[in-house]
């Protein structure tokens, strides 16, 4: 007799882009475990366009339209809708709840839902937020709000999940690709996005390098008029023919199959980029803006981004930005260049990039390439293997939260890296330092209160002073933060775990912070043996030359 | 009164409530994943 399938509910209330990474990693739990039962609690004005390709993954879709719920007059029968809704969602008796939305509908959602493990973020009975699972607070204290994660979401998403290995769609060389180029010139903000005149100029350049390749444009309805504004320009005036604009349809499943015959997509980050990754399409991705290449690269691994070296990037939505600078430094004729190497067959590589470009075009960008690895999608830089501090950490990152969160010994060197970004690294061994202290103050202040409530006369005074002192710990490593930015990875994280100790009584959420703090410490020495090992090629023995560095 | 005063008592309510450290009941958690409903529509 087979086992009663595991009912699974997999909450994704965020956008469309979101919800074709929460199906590519889904598919991947699903290989891992076939005896499921998937249902997706998404947004219908993000989920009706893409059904066709959440129902190759989900067994049941249901679709929340919140205009629905707001339409009624009165209190009471709104709260009357929600509460039938929720009703008829427990009706469905789900064994698990995944909230894959980090926003605040999905976490009210997910603690409404009757189910024995919740995983991802939810409230508590004060309404406080809730997460269980590593993976979830990782995404909490790492990625919502720093740069510093080195992870896909899809591969989060994945570990959230539970998901052990990598399954990757396979690339069907039956699959005939025409002559076109599929282009996606638009993005939900315009600072994601090149201006028209950019775009005019790079399907210019494209149709002169590649004569014998159509040019299809597709977006949504809405883009229309910024799809007339870049076809209108006087250079591909007499290109028309060779231009197809499928805004006016805006169709995605139409998208989808364009995408599907073509040899090539360019697009900046968006759904249709992600739609590229599904179809295997060979896509040269341009990220601008707000968005993190690490996280969302679409994923596959035909996939090429072409990042801004400006200090400001990626900024923040709330960021006011009139001069738009990491726009000019990616260059059209990089993207051109690029382009035709991909459609002629030649390797992308350092040697191809610079025999057809100069040093002025390629110095303002980095460029990357999406590979698989043992633990999921990676970029790695083509141009420039020294790398800045920020990549140096990241890739620290990567390798201790393997470890740490899955288990996984990563077999990879540590960075190559320039005097200068030595020298950047060398002053975070204070830093370091500090935050070793601070977390063996933590143990040390743990285990006092442990101490002390176990003793047959425990002291509470003795009690509310080590509690105080934990929370001057929190501080100091705030102003570590602050000082030391790129120990933020582990500085919040902690914050997060400890903030979510599972402990109902001061012992136990002692015990489990002691833990933590212990944890954290192995953490910081780490990070602290890899800035070692980084730097000592460029640490000489003689106080002179140390004092220089 | 109407529905936005509504919601706004409601909310009053479950402010108190939370202040003096109970436990919200089902009810109040879905006025709460109302508010957050109406919030993100608005953005």
């Amino acid at each position: 007799m087979s086992e009663k399938p595991l009912n699974i509910l997999v909450i994704q209330l965020t956008r469309i882009g979101d919800l074709v990474q929460t199906v590519q990693a889904t598919r991947q739990f699903r290989n891992e475990n076939p005896n499921i039962k998937l249902t997706l609690l998404a947004r219908e004005k993000f989920g009706t366009n893409i059904k066709f390709l959440l129902d190759t993954v989900f067994d049941e879709i249901i679709f929340i339209d919140t205009k629905k719920f707001l339409s009624k007059p009165t209190l009471k029968d709104t709260k009357n809708k929600i509460h039938n809704f929720i009703y008829e969602l427990n009706k469905k008796n789900f064994d698990v709840c995944v909230n894959l939305s980090f926003n605040n509908s999905a976490s009210y959602i997910a603690s409404l839902v009757d189910c024995q493990l919740r995983l991802g973020m939810h409230r508590n009975k004060q309404a406080e937020i809730s997460i269980n699972d590593n993976w979830s607070q990782f995404v909490f204290s790492n990625v919502m709000d720093n740069n510093l994660s080195p992870f896909n979401l899809v591969d989060i998403y994945r570990y959230i999940l539970g998901c052990q290995e990598t399954h990757v769609l396979n690339d069907d060389a039956n699959c005939t690709r025409v002559n076109e180029i599929t282009i996606h010139p638009f993005a939900s903000q315009k600072k994601k996005k090149w201006g028209a005149s950019k775009w005019s100029e790079l399907i210019f350049k494209l149709i002169k390098d590649n004569p014998d390749y159509k040019i299809n444009i597709v977006g949504a309805p809405s883009d229309y008029e910024a799809a007339q504004r870049i076809l209108q320009s006087p250079s591909l005036k007499n290109y028309s023919k060779k231009i197809i604009d499928h805004t006016p349809s805006g169709d995605m499943t139409n998208t989808y199959k364009l995408l599907l015959n073509s040899k090539l997509f360019i697009g900046h980050d968006s759904v249709v980029a992600h739609l590229a990754a599904e179809t295997l399409t060979p896509s040269l991705v341009l990220t601008l803006g707000t968005v993190k290449p690490f996280e969302t690269n679409p994923y596959s691994n035909k996939t090429y981004n072409l990042v801004p070296r400006n200090k400001c990037f990626p900024c923040k939505t709330n960021t006011s930005c009139e001069n738009l600078a990491c726009h000019g430094s990616l260059n059209h004729q990089v993207v051109a260049h690029m382009a035709k190497g991909l459609l002629s067959g030649s390797e992308i590589d350092r040697d191809y990039l610079t025999s057809g470009l100069n040093a002025f075009q390629l110095d303002t960008l980095e460029v990357y390439k999406s590979n698989y690895s043992e633990y999921g999608l990676e970029l790695a830089p083509i141009m420039e293997n020294n790398m800045n501090a920020s990549a140096v950490f990241k890739e620290y990152y990567k390798i201790i939260w393997q470890c740490f969160l899955r288990d996984l010994d990563l077999n990879v060197s540590l960075p190559e890296i320039t005097k200068d970004t030595a020298s950047q690294l060398y002053k975070y061994k204070d830093g370091v330092n500090y935050l070793y202290e601070i977390y063996n103050f933590g143990i040390k202040f743990s285990n006092k209160i442990i101490s002390e409530c176990e003793s047959e006369t425990p002291d509470l005074n003795t009690i509310n002073e080590n509690v105080k002192k934990l929370g001057e710990l929190d501080q100091l490593c705030a102003i570590t933060k602050s000082t030391y930015p790129y120990l933020s990875g582990i500085i919040d994280y902690i914050y997060t775990h400890k903030a979510n100790s599972p402990g109902i009584n001061l012992i136990d959420i002692s015990k489990d912070n002691l833990i933590s703090y212990y944890d954290a410490s192995n953490l910081v020495a780490v990070i602290s043996e890899f800035i070692e090992k980084s730097v000592s090629p460029y640490i000489s023995t003689s106080q002179a030359r140390s004092e220089e560095i | 009164m109407n529905i936005q005063e509504e919601i706004h008592k409601a909310i009053e309510d479950i402010q108190k409530k939370l202040q003096s450290q109970s436990d919200l009941s089902n009810d109040e958690l879905e006025t709460l994943l109302l508010t957050s409903l109406i919030e993100e529509a608005a953005e």
